[in-house]
């Protein structure tokens, strides 16, 4: 089982989010902005972390940028979701980023797919 | 009660705007925008509530059901309004209708909404907080096209502000206006980036830095009903938090209410 660190600024979807993967024992903890993912990953860093573009003040791609300064965070796989994904996104493997997705495709079952394949990985 | 006569005169007082087709096409992007986040909220919900794998108590159950619902409300609400928004600018079109101007009592129209929002703000863990002063502030109004633009600016509060938070609606006159203030905890709002959102609207998903998840269409609409009433939405100074105000023109009519 992994540990996930969400980062969505809408406490109702990041429930939902937390609901599917918390069933499946995933330990999962939430931040609202990038400010509150950095002291979640001071703290502890994840297997994952599920990332929403569009967040409050410094965005995903800032968040993104930080996790590569630093060497115990550039290799954490990140999912980025959206539910208006631009149609030029560049490509943000550098990034880290594994898993780019539409929100709306979002399941239950597709997200803890996701998490179990990413963290895997990292193993 | 004003005559349809005046209602005109207010709405030809709105100022150089983009043309129809341009604001039409500005706000039919800004919608789409604004009901994909709440609709992938409400298909996550149905996904949550549907899933037999998922351990839900009945009490998560029941507060998902909660949130399901008001997340539904939100955006009938923004169609109807976005339906009023198209009457107003379209004052020619058949469904045009002319709204009727009244002397009201700008707080106690807070009060309903503020009623309106409140099952939602325990959920968001905040409380709604209407100061009532000792003399009625009355103004020029729609009680219904008022009550839109409180619900829009409270409920845009309510969303960006930090749980243990608390939305605080007060009114005060200046000089032939009253200013209604909402005032929140979460990130303020440059007053750049509310002057610009007639020009941003619409063009891209996040027109606020500060402020995420929305497209700014409740507020824009706020701003384009205040003005149909001789009034206009704004952001004001906040040392903390974000602080939006509408101005509507005093009556200056004595009265009982």
């Amino acid at each position: 089982m992994a540990s996930v660190i969400i980062v969505e600024d809408d406490p109702w979807m990041a429930d939902c989010y937390t609901t599917w993967l918390t069933a499946t024992g995933h330990a999962v903890r939430h931040a609202r902005d990038s400010q509150g993912a950095l002291d979640l990953l001071e703290d502890l860093p994840p297997q994952v972390i599920l990332l929403d573009l569009f967040l409050p003040h410094a965005n995903a791609t800032q968040l993104l940028h930080t996790l590569q300064s630093y060497a115990d965070w550039a290799h954490i796989p990140v999912i980025l979701c959206s539910s208006a994904l631009p149609e030029n996104l560049p490509s943000l493997e550098a990034y880290g980023v594994c898993k780019i997705a539409n929100k709306a495709s979002l399941t239950p079952k597709l997200l803890n797919q996701w998490v179990g394949e990413l963290a895997h990985a990292t193993i | 009660m004003l005559t349809s006569g005046l209602h005109a005169t207010l709405n030809s007082m709105k100022g150089n705007q983009k043309q129809p087709q341009q604001k039409g096409q500005a706000a039919l992007a800004a919608a789409a925008h604004e009901l994909k986040s709440p609709l992938t909220l409400v298909q996550h919900i149905a996904h949550t509530l549907g899933d037999t794998t998922l351990p839900l108590t009945d009490a998560e159950r029941a507060q998902y059901l909660a949130r399901l619902q008001f997340t539904s409300s939100r955006m009938l609400r923004l169609v109807e309004q976005l339906a009023t928004s198209y009457r107003l600018e379209n004052p020619d079109h058949q469904l045009a209708f002319q709204f009727p101007l009244e002397p009201l009592n700008i707080i106690e129209v807070c009060e309903v909404a503020a009623h309106e929002l409140s099952p939602y703000a325990r959920e968001y863990g905040q409380e709604i907080i209407v100061h009532r002063r000792q003399n009625s502030q009355l103004v020029i109004a729609n009680r219904d096209i008022l009550h839109d633009v409180i619900i829009n600016l409270a409920d845009n509060a309510l969303r960006h502000n930090p749980r243990e938070g608390h939305v605080l609606l007060s009114a005060r006159t200046r000089g032939n206006h009253v200013r209604l203030s909402v005032r929140d905890q979460g990130f303020g709002v440059l007053p750049g980036e509310f002057a610009h959102l007639q020009n941003t609207i619409g063009t891209r998903p996040q027109p606020f830095s500060g402020r995420s998840g929305t497209s700014g269409l409740g507020l824009y609409v706020a701003g384009q009903f205040a003005a149909a009433m001789g009034g206009n939405v704004g952001v004001g100074r906040a040392r903390q938090g974000g602080h939006f105000f509408v101005d509507l023109m005093r009556s200056k009519q004595l009265s009982f209410l």
